[in-house]
């Protein structure tokens, strides 16, 4: 039992017998090998990183001198041309080593997929003065297929033209890799290069290629494609699907029967082209074809040629269509021609997945339902329809979203044959009229067994309203007869009903309430009320009194105000009214605010001596003066050129010519009346002399007086000076000469009151200006000593009168 | 007059090369940098009057750079993005950020020094 159970170590394998030396030498060889390797992959590594490294070195060195080429314009100045021709030396010399040519053709490359425009033109232009692409062409010879692949791009990238002839024959290089490159140089580099290879080539064109062809065609500026249709003939069956979706994204829609025939094509994705073209171009002429190719083709073309029918088809087509939805199909299928269908005739098929039917649902007896009855009949079958479908899809696979009883037009037409006959349907709305309501809610009767009398229905253009207003005339008229409904419609309208009926329950309850109130009345006692009334009164002239006592009896109190020459206007904004004790302190003006104020406050203006003469002169005028004083005015303010001055002679002059409007006629009396009251016979003689060279009106009357004294000398020399002045006054006037004679009052008023309607002062002054020349005029004739213009003026002749006077007494 | 300074980010050193040149003879003052660290360091020295800057760049993208130009230095000089086509999403990014043009690759410089005068004489 215990050598059962014990293992034996049964030796299987035996180990070979090795010899320790050949270990040893193995291990040294490979030790060796390893240390080799390792070796080369670091001197390889150090020399393409020494490589790049003076690659870069060469590419910063030259990258300067490229950018200097490429920007070089003929406008540059002397110094830059100087460095130009220096680096084009330099550059030259360069090309002459490989190494250099190769970093230069690798800079203007990088550049050329960096930069756009003007500047690349300028890029290319140098490559090819440089003659790189010589090297390019060498490539092209090489035994090494990715050599030959990359001169193929050196020459497409740098558009080098010349080099097509050499590129053409890699258009069926066994190289996919260099066929390729040559298909996109050949396309690229001439516009006949697509025609080339849309003949010549017999490889397959990849997805890819086929993209990268129609991007390159794409930007290919000013290309101008050739007609497409052409290569729909190819044997090669890549070559008809790029021409089919070159005539797609050229959309040259000439050939419409070749892509009609293509959709019996083998290749599916040539038929599947062939339907893109097809419904980019609205060809409508296919739709029987792709009725026709439907059935043989794959689900997924299936779904195209239904999305192609539903575009291009009408409704002839939804028969075909309706079959398909009848078909064993997939439910892809189907439902895009379910879809077609629709797409064709909007709605025609409606939603039936999980719609619940409206037959059960009970409607309150309160609501009615209108909307139903509204709705067209044929919509109303189609639903009726899509329940029927419903009720098929039930039965089959849920993973079927539609299945539609398709004859739906019979379905139709059947509802309908069902149906009442028009006319019939017509009469819906008239109200179904009962023996009595109980019959019909015991059921006893049936409602459409129900005798129904129609009457003819007139219609008339009337409202409602007018038509409810004829009705109730037309009842009161047979209620009365003989009483048109003319003659009446002027009444109201009146209902018969009673009020009860026509209030509701809760109106009716107000309306008792109302009734049902218990009025109490109270009695007043007049004499009670007269005397509160009266306490009343009393009572409030008692408080006012009481206030105005309160009043009178507030202590006022009064402070003296220091009034400063400077700031009195100031000190009296704040003059302080007596006020309660309490509230003074805070309504104290601080010092703050009186500043504030002194700075708003205009400061007095001070006159020199001469303006302050001036302006006492004319304060004289306006207290003394009259019209005369006007020419020296106007004259003073022509001369005057201070605003406030200016202003002030305005006003003097304004007050004046006030006096003078407001002349009511009232006696004037003469100037020298109170002179000739205090002087003696001689200066009564001068004054008199005086009269005549300034006098007027009233110095007429005074004349007219003194002709009357008790001197003789005095009184002849009155009647002289009298006659004079009368002369000269009428000189100014004559027109009103002999009136003012006649008439002292009319002689008194001032020939410039006539003219008081103008108000405006430059024509006064022009009147004045021509007065004071006549004036001047006449004081010229008698001699008088009026040189100035002030002298013309009464004032000036009263103050220089004294001088006169003394001048006479002094001989 | 003082030349306006440029800084230009571009990882690609030819075309570094041929921008600067161009944008020097246009009378710009330009400073060159190949990698973000460079243009972080010359931007803390000083803020130029306008930066030109790729999308790709090693150590410190473009996006970065707009990021640490509008957010940590608060400064609003004008970037000028340059991507590569098909890099819309980025420049979306960018326009985000607070780059305020962008120009994609191959790039014009004639259309670079147009945008470049445009957004100075808006700064100005």
């Amino acid at each position: 039992m215990l050598e059962k159970l014990t293992y034996k170590i049964i030796p299987l394998i035996s180990v070979p017998k090795i010899h320790t030396d050949l270990l040893w030498d193995l291990t040294i060889l490979f030790m060796g090998l390893a240390i080799v390797i390792l070796t080369t992959v670091f001197y390889f590594r150090k020399k393409l990183t020494a490589n790049s490294r003076k690659v870069q070195e060469k590419k910063k060195e030259l990258s300067p001198m490229v950018s200097e080429f490429i920007f070089y314009s003929a406008e540059a100045s002397k110094e830059e041309k100087h460095i130009y021709i220096e680096h084009k030396i330099f550059i030259r010399e360069l090309l002459k080593n490989d190494f250099d040519r190769n970093v230069l053709t690798s800079i203007l490359l990088d550049l050329r997929k960096d930069v756009t425009g003007e500047t690349q033109k300028q890029l290319i232009h140098l490559y090819k003065n440089l003659g790189l692409h010589e090297d390019a062409y060498k490539k092209l010879n090489s035994w090494r297929w990715h050599i030959v692949a990359k001169g193929i791009l050196e020459l497409t990238q740098m558009q080098v033209t010349d080099s097509y002839q050499l590129v053409v024959r890699f258009i069926n290089s066994k190289r996919s890799v260099i066929r390729k490159q040559a298909e996109i140089a050949i396309v690229s580099l001439k516009d006949e290069g697509i025609s080339y290879f849309l003949d010549n080539t017999k490889y397959r064109i990849s997805e890819w290629q086929q993209l990268v062809l129609l991007e390159v065609l794409r930007n290919n500026k000013g290309f101008e494609p050739p007609r497409f249709k052409a290569w729909l003939t190819s044997k090669n069956k890549h070559v008809v699907l790029l021409a089919l979706r070159l005539i797609k994204h050229f959309k040259q829609n000439d050939a419409k029967a070749s892509l009609i025939e293509l959709l019996k094509h083998r290749n599916n994705q040539i038929k599947e082209e062939a339907i893109y073209c097809l419904k980019e171009f609205n060809v409508v002429e296919a739709v029987e074809t792709l009725k026709l190719v439907f059935w043989r083709c794959s689900t997924d073309l299936k779904v195209m040629i239904l999305g192609a029918i539903a575009d291009l088809g009408d409704s002839g087509d939804i028969e075909f269509l309706e079959q398909i939805a009848h078909k064993k199909l997939h439910f892809s299928v189907k439902s895009k021609a379910l879809n077609a269908i629709n797409t064709i005739a909007p709605e025609s098929i409606m939603p039936t997945k999980d719609i619940e039917s409206t037959d059960n649902i009970i409607v309150p007896e309160d609501i009615i339902i209108e909307a139903m009855t509204t709705e067209s009949n044929e919509e109303h079958a189609v639903e009726k329809g899509m329940d029927t479908a419903m009720e098929v899809s039930a039965e089959h696979s849920d993973a079927i979203p539609f299945e539609v009883d398709f004859p739906i037009k019979e379905v139709i037409s059947d509802e309908n044959s069902d149906m009442e006959e028009p006319e019939e349907q017509l009469l819906d709305f008239l109200p179904i009229v009962m023996t009595s309501i109980e019959e019909l809610e015991e059921g006893e009767v049936d409602v459409n067994l129900l005798e129904v009398v129609y009457s003819v229905i007139e219609t008339t253009n009337k409202t409602e309203e007018e038509e409810e207003e004829e009705e109730i005339v037309e009842d009161a008229s047979n209620l009365a007869p003989g009483i048109t409904d003319v003659s009446i419609s002027f009444l109201p309208i009146v209902v018969e009903n009673d009020i009860d009926n026509v209030l509701s329950n809760e109106e009716k309850l107000f309306q008792e309430s109302i009734i049902d109130f218990d009025l109490l009345y109270e009695e007043i006692d007049w004499e009670q009320e007269k005397m509160v009334i009266e306490e009343i009164l009393e009572k409030n002239s008692d408080e006012a009194e009481k206030q105005t006592e309160e009043i009178n009896l507030m202590k006022v109190i009064y402070e003296e105000l220091v009034v400063d020459g400077k700031d009195n206007v100031v000190e009296e904004q704040f003059i302080k009214r007596p006020e309660p004790q309490e509230n003074r302190a805070d309504d104290e003006p601080k010092d703050e605010e009186i500043e504030a104020i002194k700075s708003v406050i205009p400061k007095p203006f001070e006159f020199d001596e001469e303006t302050s003469a001036l302006i006492r002169l004319l304060a004289d005028i306006e207290d003394f003066g009259d019209h005369r004083e006007i020419p020296f005015l106007t004259n003073l303010l022509k001369e005057e050129y201070r605003p406030l001055i200016r202003e002030r002679i305005r006003d003097v002059i304004y007050g004046i010519e006030k006096a003078i409007d407001s002349d009511d006629g009232t006696p004037r009396y003469s100037i020298f009346e109170q002179l000739f009251e205090h002087c003696d016979k001689e200066s009564k003689l001068i004054l008199i002399d005086e009269m005549i060279s300034i006098g007027d009106e009233n110095e007429v009357n005074f004349l007219s007086e003194l002709i009357n004294d008790s001197n003789d000398v005095v009184r002849r020399k009155a009647e002289m000076a009298l006659k004079a002045l009368k002369e000269r006054l009428s000189k100014v006037n004559p027109i009103k000469s002999d009136a003012a004679a006649d008439d002292p009052q009319e002689s008194q008023k001032s020939p410039l009151a006539q003219s008081d309607e103008d108000e405006d002062l430059l024509t006064f002054t022009d009147e004045f200006i021509l007065e004071d020349q006549m004036n001047t005029g006449l004081n010229q004739e008698v001699n008088s000593v009026s040189d100035t213009k002030m002298n013309n003026s009464i004032l000036s002749q009263m103050i220089s009168f004294p001088n006169k006077l003394f001048a006479k007494l002094n001989g | 007059m003082d030349k306006k300074r440029l800084l230009l980010a571009e990882d690609d050193e030819l075309l570094a090369s041929l921008l600067n040149y161009r944008l020097e003879k246009s009378g710009y003052q330009v400073s060159l940098s190949n990698n973000g660290k460079e243009v972080k360091d010359q931007l803390g020295k000083e803020m130029p009057d306008l930066i030109i800057s790729d999308i790709m760049m090693p150590y410190f993208s473009g996006l970065e750079l707009i990021d640490y130009v509008r957010n940590e230095l608060k400064s609003k000089t004008p970037i000028i993005i340059i991507s590569s086509a098909g890099n819309e999403e980025n420049v979306l990014s960018a326009f985000d950020l607070g780059a305020n043009d962008f120009i994609s690759k191959p790039v014009s410089p004639a259309e670079l020094i147009v945008r470049v005068e445009r957004e100075l004489a808006k700064n100005q």
